[in-house]
């Protein structure tokens, strides 16, 4: 049987040469500061969230504290809209009439327009004897 | 360091220790085995679930003036339990109460942990008892029903109770649609009850009841209110019934009711004068009910408008004699029938029908069954067939045997003044969802029952009971008025007679009229309906043509 001779592989290129690890030093001013940052950040964000809440603690009291204005409000509307349902009922105007002297009309009079006669609806004229 | 002070220190550690070990217990305890218990407790404490009542909606007249409203109040309650001296917080709360301070100091010495003090005060008298911080008093929002016409239409309208809930009237009749929907609320609260900002907060609103529109006119109520108390006044009636309605469109602009009653004190009311009578009260009719005769026999043919019958003095109908009240035997035609009342000329009719044809017009014109206008207690009369006993139907004819509603007779004459044609009678115009879209009801139905020639000759007939009959005290100056008087006996409460009732039912103008008006007074003196019913008829009349503008005709 005949054989294939196999393509000779090229030899692989040769990594060059990683240089040796070491440990890279910050600068000794970062190196000071570092902890002043986590210091102030932290402060910052505590100061922050107690700050947060407590603006939310006190929007939470404005809205209640409108909340009952508005129900106060809306209370006071509701007792002045019947106050004027009291005043406005025919009786009491009627009574008010009659104490400052008015009296009603005891002869009304209607102007009659020549040729004017009202027709049942064709629909009621439609409507037949069972 | 020396063993006395290692074994103090040792000791102090172990104790320290056994304390450590006593405290991790504990919160082992009480965070991993009650935990949930602790929990729940807490949030029982902090977390409260509140109802929040739906408004009830207004009820308005025709021209959108209230009715009913709901204003807002406060109940004051108190715990007697952590009340620390019962007779000085009663000193101090009961003048704003207007309570007797020694009852309120009885409800503060009560063992149990909740009594009312006061039920939906107003709100600047609970605000003056809350400044006074008095230990174990607290308040809560219940919203007051409100009748700002006191007793204008109190019948009609009706009322409420305790929970809110209708219990007469249109309060009780549309309850489901005034009531609404409560809410609920569920938020964390502070021990001095305030709400906790970042607490649990959940809330389902109310959804508000509808406002109710009536077909009541407010200057007709309150006309024709006065008029029937002063006709019960002047006759010494044990009360009386009155509606007014239009013929055309079946709106009916006034019920009145007397006596009456004010549904803002329904606890001092006469539970007898709550009821609308003018659709719950079934009376005998009498000689109103000759409209139905009348009509039907000229539909019939039984008899033609210019023709003469004769009117005997009596007539014996099995073992009961039949006779003429005021007038000897002669010959009447229908109008003259009419005019005089006559309950033999009416009987004649009623015999040449027959009672089969009889009962067809009793049913035509709306007797024995409900009007369609759907109030609650609504009375349908008694309609038992005219061929039941030898006597049912001469008794039938002139309106006894027979009972029907004020409304039912009022609608009876409505269609005589609608050309022959009923139309069913309308007390809510429409509603207002809590969205503002505005709803109507459904067309009202209309049947013909009569002829519109039939109607007319009927309508001119009445027309001269009015002018020169019975009714001559019905008149309204300066209006032609149709309309017919009765005086029928009154059923008794169980079996019987005892007493009258007097009535007068018309309407105006007679050509073409605009207004129905029925007044019944019972057990009035003078007993005729001519003389007790028909003036307060004519005092409603002059006040309705000014009212509704209603001109006097062609």
């Amino acid at each position: 049987m005949a054989t294939r001779a196999l393509p000779r592989s090229a030899p692989a290129p040769r990594a060059p040469a990683r240089p040796a690890l070491r440990v890279v030093r910050g600068s000794k001013k970062v190196r000071r500061r570092a902890p002043v940052v986590i210091v102030v950040l932290a402060v910052v964000t505590v100061f922050g969230v107690t700050g947060m809440h407590a603006s939310m603690g006190q929007d939470g009291l404005r809205a209640a504290t409108l909340e009952r204005e508005v129900q106060k409000e809306t209370e006071r509307l509701s007792l002045l809209r019947a106050r004027v349902a009291q005043l406005s009922t025919p009786r009491r105007i009627a009574d008010e009439a009659a104490r400052l002297g008015l009296v009603a009309d005891a002869d009304p009079s209607f102007l009659h327009v020549d040729g004017a006669k009202t027709e049942p609806s064709t629909e009621q004229q439609a409507l037949k004897v069972p | 360091m020396n063993r006395v002070a290692l074994r103090r220190a040792g000791t102090m550690g172990a104790a320290l220790l056994l304390c450590l070990a006593a405290v991790g217990l504990r919160l082992g305890y009480v965070q991993g085995v009650r935990s949930e218990a602790y929990s729940a407790e807490g949030r029982k404490q902090r977390v409260r679930n509140i109802t929040l009542p739906a408004r009830r909606g207004a009820i308005f007249d025709r021209y959108g003036g209230e009715l009913a409203v709901s204003i807002p109040a406060r109940t004051v309650y108190a715990n007697p339990k952590l009340i620390t001296d019962p007779a000085k917080t009663a000193r101090s709360v009961a003048p704003h109460l207007q309570r007797d301070a020694v009852a309120v100091e009885a409800d503060l010495r009560k063992s149990s942990s909740f009594v009312y003090l006061g039920r939906r005060i107003g709100l600047v008298t609970a605000d003056k008892i809350q400044a006074l911080k008095l230990p174990g008093i607290g308040f809560v929002d219940e919203p007051r029903r409100f009748y700002p016409g006191d007793s204008l239409g109190a019948a009609v309208v009706g009322f409420i109770g305790t929970d809110q809930s209708g219990l007469a009237g249109v309060e009780y009749g549309y309850d489901k649609l005034l009531g609404g929907r409560p809410g609920w609320r569920i938020l964390e609260q502070d021990p001095r009850g305030r709400r906790i900002p970042q607490g649990t907060f959940n809330e389902q609103p109310p959804v508000p009841g509808s406002d109710i529109m009536l077909t009541l006119d407010p200057d007709l109520q309150l006309a024709t209110e006065a008029a029937l108390d002063r006709a019960v006044e002047k006759t010494r009636a044990n009360g009386g019934m009155a509606v007014a309605l239009d013929p055309r469109s079946g709106e009916i602009f006034a019920m009145a009711n007397d006596p009456t009653f004010d549904p803002n004190a329904i606890g001092r009311l006469d539970p007898t004068a709550i009821k609308n009578r003018v659709v719950t009260d079934a009376y005998e009719p009498g000689s109103v009910n000759k409209i139905v005769m009348a009509s039907a026999a000229l539909a019939e043919g039984a008899i033609k408008p210019d023709e003469q019958i004769w009117v005997p003095y009596s007539i014996t109908i099995a073992d009961r004699t039949f006779k003429e009240e005021h007038h000897g035997a002669r010959s009447l035609d229908l109008r003259g029938i009419l005019t005089q009342s006559s309950n033999l000329g009416t009987i004649r009719l009623a015999q040449e029908l027959g009672p089969k044809v009889l009962d067809q017009y009793f049913q035509r014109f709306g007797y024995g069954r409900g009007t369609g206008l759907g109030f609650p207690g609504e009375s349908a009369g008694q309609l038992p067939s005219a061929g039941r006993w030898p006597t049912s139907l001469p008794t039938m004819a002139i309106g006894q045997g027979l009972s029907v509603t004020p409304l039912q007779i009022a609608l009876a004459y409505a269609t005589i003044a609608n050309d022959g044609v009923a139309v069913e009678p309308r007390l809510v115009s429409g509603w207002v969802d809590p969205q503002g879209d505005i709803h109507r009801p459904s067309e009202a139905r209309r049947r013909r029952v009569i002829s519109t020639e039939v109607a007319g000759t009927v309508r001119d007939m009445l027309n001269t009971v009015v002018a020169s009959g019975t009714g001559v005290l019905a008149q309204i100056p300066g209006y032609e008025v149709a309309g017919k008087t009765g005086t029928a006996r009154r059923l008794k409460e169980g079996v019987g007679y005892s007493g009258h009732m007097a009535s007068f039912v018309g309407m105006f103008p007679a050509d073409s009229p605009h207004l129905v008006i029925a007044v019944v007074l019972d057990n009035a003196v003078p007993i005729e309906g001519g003389l007790a019913a028909a003036p307060a008829f004519s005092e409603i009349g002059k006040e309705a043509v000014r009212i509704l503008r209603i001109p006097p005709g062609p």
